[in-house]
């Protein structure tokens, strides 16, 4: 592998991950709100529990971001990653130096 | 970054770059194209390679190494396809020319004020977190005033 394989590979994973960061940022916020939300839920008298509808009207779309992040990929990142197999499958292959 | 090229075209102008380049590295290609298109596209190994693997694939290029780098090379079935969409790369460049910049907001300065900030991470005692906010607050009305003059 050259080095300008190595800096593709570099840049998807920098990708990959930064996709994964923001989605566990969403999670927190999404989180924090609700447990917020329950909490004004029980002190306010703990009537009808309101809090389900932002709960599971959000949890859609946190569902929804959860799968980008971490499901799909980007056709160059399938691409990257088939190769990735082929060259792993290469080393694999390829018979040991003799001691 | 790819927004640039619609679909298909990045690979076009890879050809249209190795028919121009003749046999090249990564590197070499994307500068090519890079050199051709202009500022307006920052070209990246994470958008060049995988299409180069995609030519591969179709047996439009061939790779052999080089000095441990892959060198690219136009198959026979490659030049008539680079024949075929001659052009291709040339387009990308005069739409790439002609397309209207991309508006500046406040945000957008803020952001580029904020990321070119050093010692960001520096922890600041509170004389010097006073002061700041101070600097950051007469800059705040300054700006309000100058926009507010704008709108």
């Amino acid at each position: 592998m050259d080095e300008f394989a190595r800096a593709a590979f570099r840049e998807a994973e920098a990708k990959q991950i930064l996709r994964r960061r923001v989605f566990l940022l969403h999670l927190s916020i999404y989180l924090a709100t609700n447990l917020s939300l329950i909490v004004i839920w029980a002190v306010t008298g703990a009537g009808y529990p309101w809090f389900v509808f932002p709960i599971l009207g959000w949890g859609i779309g946190l569902v929804a971001h959860g799968v980008v992040a971490y499901l799909l990929s980007d056709p160059e990142e399938i691409v990257l990653r088939r190769e990735q197999q082929r060259l792993a499958a290469e080393q694999h292959d390829r018979p040991s130096p003799p001691a | 970054m790819t927004r640039l090229f619609r679909r298909g075209e990045l690979k076009a102008a890879l050809l249209d770059a190795l028919e121009v380049a003749g046999p090249s590295n990564g590197y070499t290609i994307m500068h090519t194209l890079a050199e051709q298109i202009g500022e307006s596209w920052r070209p990246s190994p994470g958008a060049v390679y995988p299409a180069l693997l995609a030519l591969e694939d179709t047996g439009l290029v061939y790779a052999t190494e080089h000095n441990g780098s892959r060198v690219y090379e136009l198959t026979a079935t490659g030049r008539q396809a680079a024949f075929k969409l001659h052009g291709t790369l040339e387009a990308v460049a005069t739409r790439a020319r002609t397309a209207p910049p991309t508006p500046s907001t406040l945000g957008s300065v803020l952001d580029e004020f904020a990321a070119g900030a050093e010692g960001r991470q520096r922890p600041l005692d509170d004389d010097t977190k006073q002061a700041v906010g101070a600097i950051l607050d007469g800059a705040r009305n300054n700006i309000e005033r100058l926009i507010g003059k704008e709108t």
